[in-house]
């Protein structure tokens, strides 16, 4: 359990930006301009992460409006702790992602071809479709990983997150993130390996 | 000499290489964000959200415990002990939204005002047993993945 990880986040930086930033999403509770704002700050950082977790910029956008339904949803109840805005809501999109990597699992013929057809065909009409199809190929291989692997891989290694972001993120201790990061790392080794 | 690049270090590479590919000034979504906000002033979003039974559950059990116990107004700091296949974690919740994740399964815990809700997700076939323990009692509730609730037991303060 890593409540206690969260509360003991300690950087002077972060906690300045988080202090200002506060102030905002209490702003934001009655005032919808605050609101907008907030999107306008870390709707960027959003949707590149969940974009590079989905691969598909139609489902990537229907996922930060989750995100952002469910930050409207806790606003009332939210209580400053000290951690940037933006780790809250990485966390929060983290969740939607894997609770969505998690029911794209459940129909993969679907999902697949759906979360793809549109990149692939926009590529195709560049001319560039040899680095579509790796990426295509890549993502899957992402994918086919069970969604807390896809999670540390992606915080840490494709957004650069150091493994203490990424443990406060996710919610649990810096040597769980380790050990994750190993095992995720070779279980897409495998993956790798087995569809190349 | 040939030069041993790691795949895994490449694919890495490639994956987080890719940006955002539309513009990042987004009207469109902003502006359903800011419908949706709207659209909250005058409903609750709950119904939208897959929510367990437990929710429910808890939320009507513990108003009874507490009332049972004094009332409403004795509900202050829970504590939540939250159980995922065998592997379990306590923590406790003031009034605040704190979030769990235990192991890849995620349970958002919430208290709103003097309600306490809890939402899960939990991987296939797996059984979560929620306790939440405060003055006046606890509460277990026992559901399986989809959120059917096997079993409720309400033990009120002092017993």
């Amino acid at each position: 359990m890593t409540i206690a990880h969260v509360h003991g986040f300690e950087d002077d930086a972060p906690l300045k930006l988080a202090d200002a930033e506060h102030e905002l999403i209490l702003r934001a509770r009655s005032d919808p301009s605050a609101l907008g704002l907030l999107y306008e700050r870390h709707a960027p950082a959003l949707l590149g992460y969940v974009y590079r977790r989905t691969g598909d910029p139609h489902i990537t956008e229907d996922l930060v409006a989750d995100v952002f339904v469910i930050v409207l949803k806790s606003l009332p109840g939210y209580r400053y702790r000290g951690v940037p805005i933006r780790y809250w809501l990485m966390r929060i999109a983290t969740n939607v992602v894997n609770r969505w990597a998690k029911q794209r699992k459940k129909r993969p013929h679907v999902a697949l071809d759906e979360a793809h057809a549109s990149e692939v065909a926009t590529r195709s009409t560049t001319g560039d479709v040899a680095e579509g199809a790796r990426d295509e190929f890549l993502q899957r291989a992402l994918l086919s990983l069970p969604p807390r692997y896809q999670a540390v891989l992606s915080l840490h290694h494709m957004e650069g997150l150091s493994v203490c972001e990424t443990a406060t993120i996710i919610g649990c201790r810096e040597g769980t993130v380790r050990s994750r990061l190993w095992r995720a790392r070779e279980a897409l080794r495998t993956q790798l390996t087995k569809r190349s | 000499m040939q030069n041993h690049r790691d795949p895994v270090e490449d694919a890495l590479a490639s994956l987080g290489g890719r940006s955002w590919p539309r513009d990042y000034d987004n009207n469109p979504l902003k502006d359903r964000i800011m419908n949706e906000a709207q659209t909250k002033r005058t409903r609750s979003s709950w119904r939208q959200r897959p929510v367990l039974a437990a929710t429910l559950a808890l939320v009507l059990l513990g108003s009874a415990g507490f009332a049972a116990a004094g009332g409403i107004g004795m509900v202050k700091g829970w504590i939540i002990s939250v159980e995922l296949e065998g592997v379990d974690g306590t923590v406790a919740v003031d009034l605040e939204k704190i979030d769990i994740q235990t192991e890849g399964d995620t349970t958002t815990i919430t208290v709103d005002s003097d309600d306490l809700i809890i939402e899960g997700d939990v991987k296939d076939g797996a059984k979560v047993t929620i306790t939440a323990t405060n003055d006046g009692g606890t509460i277990k509730t026992i559901t399986d993945a989809d959120g059917n609730v096997l079993k409720t037991t309400t033990v009120k303060g002092g017993q």
